[in-house]
């Protein structure tokens, strides 16, 4: 059983995800440039 | 519960490596006999703070991860306005720097630190095993190194998420998994750092290689660095991130990489090898798994019958005899031979 996160941990845990989440976007992008530029 | 030769082999070998108090192994006797069967009883009812309860990682491996995560992070940053210096996209990008002959100057830079946190890991890895060697406290298992009992366990842990398995294998400090990721990360590294070098110093690798192949090596390095560098965008990405970032049980973020410990949870579902040695070496733990066990009715039915098939620790006792003989007849053979 998992206990809660503090306020401050919740932030750098939900940061973290969302930083992580734009690279993945990022790396979609910089694929379609490599597919698309040939 | 009854151990799987496995983890007997492991724990057995802890036991004797550590030199673990008859006392303490008495106790762990109990504690692992008073377990229930199915671990997915232990794991679900422990209490887990998520930052983690039990150590893993020590400060130089989580330094290399720093290092490793955010040069990466620039590096292929940097890489592609490199790469499509022409794009749309990148020029502005390149401006910003100065140029993209800035951004190159850049992105040496930033490889070079790549390679000496490499560096760092090696030194600390191999210096550390060779300590361990030493001292008489290495294991293979517990290592980061590939053996046969990673493939058996893979098999296994198949076989449970197709529902044909009541638990998950019972998977040392590294699972198979983690063990792969290492090594294609490792690999990664090598083709990365082998092919930058060739941009930076094409002069010494003509000088080394047979000239026949030197011709093609370039050209094949040109290839080979934006491709794996994409390899291991989309590596990070689609498989680590998920992995600590949005697995069940991790989300929204695994803390390993910051606090070097792991969750008590996480530990007995994937590392429940592991978690013997702590067992076995905090004393804390054991007191703690007890109350949990007694509190939650969770101890075993059959703790009688699994204590007398839990042939590990009569071996251990046994072993603390036998060594104990030996060193009193040690002594007198000194003694002997002082008179």
């Amino acid at each position: 059983m998992m206990s809660q996160l503090t306020k401050g941990q919740k932030f750098i845990a939900y940061g973290s995800l969302v930083f992580v989440l734009a690279w993945t976007v990022f790396g979609l992008f910089a694929i379609w440039l490599m597919t698309s530029e040939g | 519960m009854k151990l799987s030769n496995d983890a007997n082999k492991a724990l057995g070998l802890f036991l004797r490596q550590h030199k673990i108090p008859t006392e303490d192994v008495n106790d762990l006797e109990e504690v692992v006999s008073m377990m229930p069967d199915d671990r997915k009883q232990i794991y679900k009812n422990v209490e887990s703070n998520p930052v983690g309860d039990l150590f893993r990682y020590s400060v130089h491996i989580r330094i290399q991860h720093l290092l490793t995560f955010t040069t990466f992070l620039l590096l292929a940053f940097t890489g592609l306005p490199i790469h499509y210096n022409d794009a749309f996209w990148a020029v502005p990008f390149n401006d910003v720097l100065g140029g993209v002959e800035v951004t190159r100057v850049i992105h040496r830079t930033l490889a070079t630190w790549m390679v000496l946190s490499m560096g760092y890991h090696l030194f600390t890895v191999i210096g550390g095993s060779i300590q361990k060697i030493s001292q008489g406290k290495f294991d293979i298992g517990r290592s980061i190194i590939p053996v046969l009992k990673d493939a058996r366990d893979f098999m296994a842990d198949m076989a449970y998420h197709a529902g044909q398995r009541e638990n998950r294998p019972e998977m040392d400090k590294f699972m198979y998994k983690q063990k792969i990721h290492y090594f294609a990360a490792a690999f990664g590294n090598i083709v990365m750092v082998v092919s930058g070098s060739s941009f930076i110093f094409p002069e010494f690798w003509n000088s080394v290689l047979p000239t026949d192949i030197a011709s093609h090596f370039q050209e094949m390095m040109r290839l080979s660095h934006p491709h794996e560098a994409l390899l291991a965008l989309l590596v990070i990405a689609f498989w680590h991130w998920y992995n600590v970032h949005l697995a069940p049980g991790r989300f929204p973020m695994q803390w390993t990489f910051l606090t070097g410990k792991l969750t008590r949870e996480h530990q007995i579902e994937e590392h429940f090898i592991e978690y013997l040695r702590c067992l076995a070496s905090l004393p804390k733990e054991r007191a703690y798994l007890r109350e949990v066990l007694v509190s939650k009715g969770l101890v075993s039915a059959s703790k009688e019958t699994d204590a007398r098939q839990n042939f590990l620790f009569d071996q251990h006792r046994q072993w603390v005899r036998e060594r104990a003989e030996q060193e009193a007849g040690l002594d007198s053979m000194a003694e002997d031979t002082q008179s």
